[in-house]
């Protein structure tokens, strides 16, 4: 008898990081049977007794430890903010397509995230790094409501920008006390930063509205359907294709994305 | 004699030899919708308790099913060691039985469905009660025509046949318990190089018409993105659900946690696209938040999605959504909008 793909594994979370008032970084040790992941996949994180949802893998698949970026929005992100390390958690996994990380070797990687969703881009952004020879350059837009909306801020003050392999742009939606960076949404700085298209393939992560203004951006820009990546986020159950919830088309985003190029979405009548 | 009540013989048989009653437990297909034998309502496949040390796992049933308490399947613990043997199953039931194969067989299998899909025997027949409301001649099914299942009866010949091992051996053990059975219960005459005999459930050509007609309504929908069908469908329909509980083939579920002082189970539920919460996010955001979208996502699921998947239909014309929708809505509206029906065709309004 074949095991229950519903069934996860038991996790023991080994640290908490805070990134901003309302987004934790999760540490945790995976099952010896999870296997290795691939940037952009996902997991099925478990509270016994809440309930389960999928979040991106925002760690690089290198690293021996998962790290999951959480943003406390509903029962089973409160239940997990309030949790201490060393508590158990359920996991299964990794979901999903991942980014095309093979198929993109030798291009130049241009990555567009804002808040939350840095946190699938972060695992791709560190792989490319770890990596650089694979790649051309790398530069990353990254934008959130205020600075402290702003995650990861270890890579985004000191890791990165300390990195002579990837530019780094910041921005705030809003004038906040002490910021001097640049003020406006990111699909605004996007334009005026006006990266070229030549050799790029770029990777978009965040709220949907955001998305469909940097898309608007990038075409205008001269990208092509095919060298724009996003990952779509929707609810999901089961993970694996069967509880349809997530389906998009007949794509389903658990098991055929969570990431799609710009091409694919019109396609499938998204965009 | 023609077989006319396979329900009755095997009752009669099963009076005859106790130990038969003490492992079979006859459902009757055309009293229930069959889905609820391979994927109940309800289905506990994890128990945990939490302690200071972490959470311990009581996966119960070798990690399945458990139906111990309320929260689990509501079949009695003495039914659920028992094998089932769905009589009467009718060509559209069966053939929405394909559909579940289709999502709960394929990678990653589900042992929860697989275990009790191994264990069902069915035995499958023709249609006798078409009423007003079916319409699986639209979508493909001749409902004078058994197909699948273990057990196949044809009543136009009186004939059965085993179709699968397990339907073969079935039968084997019905005859040993009650000798009269063997002449009540004529053997289906077919050719040693017939498919049947050969235990595929469809000919080819069954196949290749199938086919043709989920690729011929997949086509007509690529093109009714737009339709106006949507809008006035969306101003109708109630979003209660109840078409997709009465539906053979829909399949959609939720998973839940119920956890009571310190132990809890993890469950899964039949749950309905055609609600508003479906796909809501905690976040907010909802991909399909007007009912327009969920009810095209609903029909596209069952005449696009699916045939560009498998090739097969979503829907078995069973009718079953038209009785029970308390709007009148049902695939027969979307049938007749992309002109596979005319109205004269259904008695039935559906406005």
């Amino acid at each position: 008898m074949k095991t229950n793909p519903l069934v996860p594994a038991k996790a023991k979370i080994v640290s908490i990081r805070e990134e901003t008032s309302d987004i934790k970084t999760f540490e945790v040790e995976p099952p010896p049977e999870f296997p290795k992941h691939i940037p952009g996949q996902c997991a099925m994180v478990s509270v016994f007794g809440v309930g389960e949802a999928l979040f991106s893998i925002t760690s690089p698949p290198e690293e021996d430890n998962l790290e999951f970026s959480i943003k406390k929005t509903g029962k089973v992100t409160d239940e997990l903010h309030s949790m201490e390390a060393g508590t158990e958690i359920g996991l299964r996994g990794p979901y999903g397509n991942g980014f095309p990380v093979e198929e993109v070797k030798g291009k130049n990687l241009l990555f567009i995230g804002g808040g939350i969703g840095l946190a699938p881009l972060r695992s791709l952004i560190k792989y490319a790094l770890n990596n650089k020879e694979d790649y051309g350059s790398l530069q990353l837009i990254y934008g959130a409501r205020t600075p402290d909306d702003l995650a990861f801020k270890k890579d985004i003050y000191e890791n990165w920008p300390n990195n002579s392999d990837i530019s780094v742009n910041l921005s705030v939606d809003v004038e906040s006390p002490g910021w001097d960076g640049y003020v406006g949404f990111v699909p605004q700085y996007l334009e005026e930063l006006s990266p070229s298209p030549e050799d790029t393939i770029t990777f978009t992560c965040g709220p949907p509205i955001m998305i469909k203004f940097v898309v608007q951006g990038l075409e205008k820009l001269g990208f092509t359907p095919s060298q724009v990546i996003s990952t779509l986020e929707y609810k999901m159950k089961c993970g694996v294709g069967k509880c349809g919830r997530c389906n998009i088309g007949e794509q389903y985003v658990c098991k055929d994305g969570p990431v799609f190029t710009l091409e694919e979405l019109k396609e499938l009548n998204y965009f | 004699m023609k077989l006319t009540d396979i329900k009755k013989v095997l009752e009669e048989a099963f009076e005859k030899n106790e130990k038969l009653e003490e492992k079979y437990n006859i459902c009757d297909g055309e009293k229930e919708n069959i889905k609820s034998f391979f994927f109940p309502q309800t289905e506990k496949y994890l128990e945990f308790k939490r302690t200071d040390k972490g959470t311990e796992f009581f996966p119960v049933n070798n990690g399945l099913v458990n139906d111990s308490d309320g929260t689990g399947s509501d079949e009695t613990d003495g039914a659920k060691e028992k094998i089932n043997v769905v009589v009467r199953a009718k060509p559209c039931s069966v053939e929405a039985l394909e559909v579940f194969d289709y999502v709960f067989l394929s990678e990653p299998v589900d042992p929860l469905y697989k275990e009790k899909r191994e264990k069902t025997i069915i035995i499958s027949s023709s249609c006798r009660e078409l009423k007003n409301s079916c319409f699986c001649t639209s979508v493909g099914i001749d409902p004078y025509k058994p197909v699948g299942g273990d057990v196949r009866i044809d009543d136009s010949t009186g004939g059965v046949v085993g179709v699968t091992p397990k339907g073969k051996d079935f039968l084997e053990e019905i005859f040993e318990a009650d000798e009269s059975k063997k002449s009540e219960i004529q053997k289906l005459e077919v050719d040693q190089e017939s498919d049947l005999e050969k235990g595929n459930v469809k000919t080819s050509t069954e196949r290749e018409a199938e086919k043709d007609l989920a690729n011929r309504l997949k086509d007509k929908l690529d093109n009714m993105q737009d339709s106006k069908l949507w809008d006035e469908l969306s101003l109708r329909c109630l979003g209660c659900g109840v078409c997709t509980y009465y539906c053979p083939s829909c399949h959609c579920f939720d998973v839940c946690d119920y956890y009571k002082k310190d132990t809890g189970s993890r469950y899964r539920a039949w749950d309905s696209c055609m609600f508003s919460e479906f796909t809501s996010m905690a976040g907010g955001h909802n991909p399909r938040p007007t009912k327009k979208d969920r009810i095209k996502n609903r029909f596209y699921h069952k005449f696009n999605y699916l045939p560009k998947l498998y090739e097969k239909l979503g829907c078995v014309g069973c009718g079953k959504c038209l009785v029970h929708c308390p709007v009148g809505i049902s695939p027969l509206t979307l049938l007749r909008e992309m002109g596979e029906i005319e109205d004269e065709d259904k008695s039935i309004s559906t406005s």
